[in-house]
């Protein structure tokens, strides 16, 4: 099996030995790098287009088996809610075992088999990776949808709104994404009550015929397997999961533009001890763009942990909240760039004011050579931190496959982390961090921050906790 | 600027791993009374390097004076990253990423636990900075007032406006009188206000003492050179006074307990039947483990299938065994769909209880539980994160750091009888507190 090493050096390559006398005043300097090891997967592809990549490690008895399907996502509109069901009732049982049975034999073996309208995840001891394979593959293949459970799996969703009613976090997530894309769009449309009423179990065949697709699947094999004796059983088990007869090519619609003017979206939950703020644009960011480890090392500075920005100021100057970061994930289609708080309601007004300060600090001036450095030394700790966890390993190589990396992309990764200047983040920040075309959305009591919130300037608009605005 | 990193790239051939299941260790104290335990694990490039300090939310300050609560938690946040004489003030979290290195602290009413990993060329480093904060924090005024108002959001955040955010309070002021896990572990937030710079200073003194601590070493690292390395940052650290704890001891509930409480952040009720359990080192609190996995872990334990699946009575159904050192909370709760009154949830609850008081459970389901427990061990064991933990945990608060290895022997040997016998033991109606969890209507 092929591996792929990567030496992390420091500059300074010296070993200091162990002094009789210690010099408490004087840091320890880092030993040799280590030596990182990057598992290359075994690799192989079924008649049907499944393909199966396999990280074979013994460490532990157990095995992972990961299926992503690389579907466009589709917009479901008046039926929102069609995908969730399909996530719901997949996984209790097929055409030949029953739900019951199904249940209790996952159960039983001490695994946990669960389904996302696009793919699937099981994991269990050794000695069960077999038998978790094969139920696995078979309710993939053989699902069973019927009635009752279809009507029981939509009560339950309702009643899971009504249950996240006033929950400040749930419908901060909810409007947030509805503004920032729109509800037209996969990424911003949510379920209602009305919507899980608008649709039948036929839809959610229909769904399942459309996305479960294996031309389009990876199946990732993680663990304590055997690779001649699991490739057998991937060809026995998902060697009979027919392609789809009609390929349907869900095009993706664009996204709502970004504001003219900074907002304030605000919506009013009298329950709230805390205001759930988060300043957002949409952009445009492709793991594959040359900027793309700017970005990383830009939004690190800004509020990538608890030496960001946000966090120095928000947290440990002004003590308004507990932890304030934000992110910017990559995207196919679209990418949302974020910067969060929860804070307590009389310091509503001033935290927006910090988090602008800060995007402006970054937009504006060149991070310091410290802050750069340590952005990029975290950046890169973390990720040499996270290979002890083969899922991690193995999701950089279907990252490569999703998304037409070149193959040596993590080869090169952390040295593209590293040579990212002062430059590039200023670059970045003002490309990704559109400050002045942001909505922000709140959501809070309105009864106790509203007034100071008018007094920032900034137009506030109102809308109910389903993102409809409200005159 | 010495702290940039050169990245090389190679390819070579890598045989595969294999590790035996046990986890192996070597512990031994230092002349000052502090005890350490090392393990080694050179299949990543890491290290985990973690103290545990044998203090909790049970533990009050002002020599515990009950108008001080959440000394324990509030003393995590002030050594988390904190100023030590060789580390300014700020600086803590900036050290440690220049090093790649990441890590946190959290608090339970029992133990408060300090971790840091790092690519495990700093391993020296990462004694450093812990031996540091032991041996000299500066614990003073400013820190406070900074660390008062993010505990206070921690508390917004995490308690008072999530939904259900105050099920672990309600349940713990009811199930306990007398005894300190009566108290809100992040404590009262006028307290906090009120407690003062010697007060902490002298918390710090009384609690974090060798003879209180276990330090924990996990990871890529040489056993001997790691030996002579945490004696040198660890030995300067002065002995402590022994801690005496005489917390009372509770009278066994004989009548049902009967609250009501009211939440501004539901629309949807709960039903929560709280049972004050014996402690985590006893074999009963094992036992109530196992009774959590049957009536509540997965699809078809018994719980989730007769009331969510079957009845459709309840969105969500829930058994939990809180692991505490003097005595476990035992919690089963319920979130009705539609117009289900509380109280036949608490009947359909009953029902099952019942039934395993009666019978033995089924041998099919006993082997399920083996092959759980099979799993939780797996996993618990799965980075070096969890080991250094688990090994810390087991020294302190269990008093035999085998455990690790062991523990699963334990639930192993548990009969199907004994299920039956610690049901009927402790799980009856008169034992327990019956909350009814309202929705509050805002004003």
């Amino acid at each position: 099996m092929k591996t792929k090493i990567l030496t992390l050096l420091s500059i300074l390559f010296i070993f200091t030995g162990i002094h009789a006398q210690l010099d408490r005043s004087k840091q320890p300097k880092p030993g040799p790098a280590p030596k990182i090891q990057l598992q290359t997967p075994a690799e192989f592809t079924l008649s049907n287009g499944l393909k199966v990549l396999v990280f074979e490690n013994h460490k532990l008895p157990r095995v992972i088996y990961d299926l992503t399907i690389d579907n466009v996502p589709a917009v479901e509109g008046e039926k929102k809610g069609v995908s969730d069901l399909l996530s719901a009732l997949l996984g209790n049982g097929t055409k030949s075992i029953s739900k019951d049975d199904f249940n209790e034999e996952i159960d039983f073996m001490g695994s946990n088999i669960s389904f996302s309208s696009s793919g699937g995840f099981a994991y269990g001891l050794s000695k069960y990776s077999e038998r978790i394979m094969q139920l696995m593959a078979d309710a993939v293949i053989n699902p069973l949808f019927d009635e009752t459970e279809f009507k029981k799996e939509k009560d339950q969703q309702i009643e899971q709104l009504k249950l996240n009613e006033k929950d400040v976090e749930v419908v901060a997530a909810r409007v947030a994404l509805a503004l920032a894309y729109g509800t037209h769009h996969p990424s911003g449309e949510f379920v209602t009550q009305k919507s899980l009423n608008n649709f039948t179990l036929d839809d959610v065949n229909k769904l399942y015929l459309q996305n479960f697709n294996p031309e389009n699947a990876y199946l990732v094999i993680i663990g304590d397997v055997d690779f001649n004796a699991v490739e057998e059983q991937v060809q026995n088990y998902f060697g009979s999961w027919k392609k789809s007869p009609s390929i349907v090519s869900n095009t993706m619609p664009s996204e709502s533009p970004n504001v003219q003017r900074t907002e304030i979206d605000f919506v009013d939950m009298p329950n709230a001890v805390q205001s759930n703020i988060s300043l957002m644009n949409t952009t445009k960011l492709k793991m594959g763009d040359t900027e793309y480890p700017a970005i990383l090392i830009a939004n690190h500075v800004l509020g990538g942990g608890i030496n960001g920005y946000l966090f120095k100021n928000l947290r440990e100057k002004h003590g308004y909240t507990y932890g304030s970061y934000s992110g910017v994930n990559p995207n196919k289609y679209v990418s949302r760039f974020k910067a969060n708080a929860e804070v307590r309601n009389v310091v509503t007004d001033s935290a927006v004011v910090q988090i602008i300060n800060e995007i402006n600090h970054i937009r504006n001036e060149d991070v310091d050579q410290t802050d750069l450095a340590t952005a990029k030394a975290e950046y890169i700790g973390n990720f040499v931190l996270s290979l002890e966890d083969s899922q991690n390993v193995a999701q950089l190589a279907l990252n490569v496959k999703l998304n037409n990396l070149p193959p040596d992309y993590y080869e090169t990764y952390l040295e593209r982390i590293n040579k990212v200047t002062a430059e590039d983040v200023k670059k970045a920040a003002n490309a990704h961090f559109k400050v002045d075309n942001a909505r922000i959305v709140i959501v809070g009591k309105g009864s106790e921050v509203l007034e100071n919130l008018v007094k920032t300037g900034i137009p506030i608009k109102h809308f109910d906790p389903y993102a409809n605005p409200i005159k | 600027m010495n702290k940039g990193l050169f990245i090389l790239v190679t390819f070579v051939l890598l045989g595969y791993i294999t590790v035996a299941q046990k986890v192996e260790f070597e512990q031994f104290d230092l002349k000052n009374g502090l005890h350490v335990i090392l393990h080694q694990d050179n299949t990543a490039p890491i290290v985990t390097v973690g103290f545990m300090a044998d203090v909790g939310g049970k533990d009050l300050g002002g020599n515990n004076n009950p108008d001080r609560t959440g000394f324990a938690h509030f003393f995590e946040h002030l050594l988390a990253s904190c100023a030590t004489e060789n580390i300014p003030k700020g600086q803590w979290a900036q050290i440690r990423a220049l090093r790649g290195g990441q890590g946190n602290a959290d608090t339970t009413l029992d133990r408060t636990y300090y971790y840091q990993t790092f690519p495990s060329n700093n391993l020296e480093f990462a004694l450093w900075m812990d031996s540091e904060r032991l041996l000299h924090p500066i614990i003073n005024q400013d820190a406070i007032d900074t660390q008062n108002e993010v505990v206070k959001e921690e508390k917004r955040e995490s308690y008072d406006n999530k939904p259900y955010g105050q099920f672990l309070f309600v349940t713990n002021e009811n199930l306990f009188k007398v005894h300190p896990y009566k108290y809100k572990n992040i404590g009262e937030m006028a307290h906090l206000d009120a407690a003062t710079l010697e007060e902490f200073q002298a918390y710090f003194s009384k609690y974090y003492v060798p003879n209180n601590l276990v330090v924990v070493v996990a990871g890529d690292i040489d056993i001997s050179e790691t030996k002579k390395l945490v004696k040198q940052y660890y030995s300067a650290i002065p002995k402590g006074k022994k801690i005496v704890r005489d917390f009372p001891k509770e009278k066994p509930i004989t009548q049902t307990i009967n609250v009501t409480t009211y939440d501004a952040n539901i629309e949807i009720p709960a039903i929560i039947l709280a049972y004050r359990t014996p402690g985590f080192t006893e074999r009963d609190a094992y036992i109530f483990d196992m009774v959590s996995s049957y009536l509540s872990d997965g699809k078809s334990s018994k719980l989730y299938k007769k009331i969510v699946d079957d009845k459709k009575m309840a969105l969500e159904v829930g058994a939990i065994n809180l692991g505490q050192k003097d005595y476990n909370l035992y919690a089963i709760y319920a979130i009705p769909t539609g117009k289900i009154e509380l109280d036949k949830l608490t009947k359909e609850i009953d029902e099952v209880i019942i039934k395993m008081q009666n019978e033995l459970i089924a041998e099919k389901d006993y082997e399920k539980l083996q092959n759980i427990i099979e799993t939780n061990y797996v996993d618990s064991i799965a980075s070096v994160e969890d080991i250094a933990n688990a090994l810390a945990h087991f020294y302190l608060l269990y008093g035999d750091v085998n455990l690790i290895n062991d523990q699963i022997k334990i639930y192993r040997s548990i009969t199907r009888e004994e299920i039956q016998a610690a049901v009927k033991k402790f799980l009856n109606p008169n034992q327990r507190v019956e909350i009814k969890y309202l929705p509050k209507a805002n004003e």
